[in-house]
């Protein structure tokens, strides 16, 4: 069975299209041309470029698109863990959190995803206090 | 040469007085024997270090630089180890990276010296002042 996080991210990622590109749907005629509502997540080689460095001087915000983009736009999981990773260790809270949700249902990697959970949670993301709520909840049950 | 300087240090400060007292008899001398881990030492560590311990995941990177020699089992501890918050841990990962040939790791290399100097470590200070103007801000 899915835990209700499970669906918390993809639900995130989702309402971020919704809220970002109906402008750009709503412009468009059926027919006339795909609608994709990533559109907005995209990012040139040089917009890569640039984000990559600045994230990895230590810029939390470069690592959370350049991550968005690798997840939303690529679909390239090893990518996305990487930059969320630098995200993290950049000390980026929602970083924390996204890496957390990535980890936690590889048995192997499952007790370092807590690890973030909790930095999460201490750098006060509201997901992250939820989630360790949840679990310390079905923890005593 | 920061990382092999430190692990260096930690082992000749640690062994040198078994090494002489070995060195009386005529058996071997292996300076990183202190260092060595039972099966089941790592296992305990390794579930420490991923909870986030400092100082577990810094025995483990030492163990694997070492004693086994392993390069990518020393990066990953001291990763672990740094993102962890330790600071000798971070300008170990600082010195491992910094050699490397792709600019990305080498930019990565002084985040971590940063974040080494910015938790007070002296060696890691000093480099910082070397490096001047060189060190992203």
């Amino acid at each position: 069975m899915l835990s209700p996080l499970k669906t918390i991210v993809p639900r995130i990622f989702m309402m971020c299209l919704i809220c970002a590109a109906p402008c750009v749907a709503w412009a468009q005629l059926p027919g006339e041309k795909p609608i994709r509502l990533s559109a907005d997540l995209d990012l040139t080689a040089s917009q890569q470029k640039q984000l990559e460095t600045e994230a990895l001087k230590g810029s939390s915000e470069a690592a959370r698109k350049l991550a968005t983009f690798h997840f939303i736009v690529r679909g390239d999981r090893d990518t996305t863990l990487r930059w969320y990773t630098i995200g993290a260790e950049n000390g980026d809270a929602s970083c924390q959190f996204s890496l957390y949700d990535l980890l936690e249902s590889d048995p192997n990697t499952e007790l370092r995803a807590h690890f973030w959970l909790q930095k999460s949670a201490d750098a006060g993301f509201p997901y992250a206090k939820d989630e360790l709520k949840r679990l310390k909840d079905r923890a005593s049950h | 040469m920061g990382a092999w300087f430190i692990a260096c240090m930690a082992v000749c400060a640690v062994d040198a007085v078994h090494a002489d007292q070995r060195a009386a008899t005529d058996e071997p001398i292996r300076l990183s024997a202190s260092m060595d881990l039972a099966e089941s030492q790592r296992a305990q560590l390794e579930a420490e270090a991923l909870k986030g311990s400092p100082e577990a995941a810094r025995t483990l990177a030492n163990f694997h630089f070492i004693v086994r020699g392993d390069r990518e089992a020393t990066l990953r501890w001291y990763t672990v180890g740094a993102e962890n918050g330790d600071s000798s841990c971070q300008y170990a990962l600082y010195g491992l990276l910094k050699v490397e040939p792709d600019p990305s790791t080498k930019l990565r290399a002084r985040f971590w010296l940063k974040k080494a100097a910015d938790g007070g470590l002296s060696y890691a200070k000093d480099e910082v002042d070397r490096l001047g103007e060189a060190l992203p801000h």
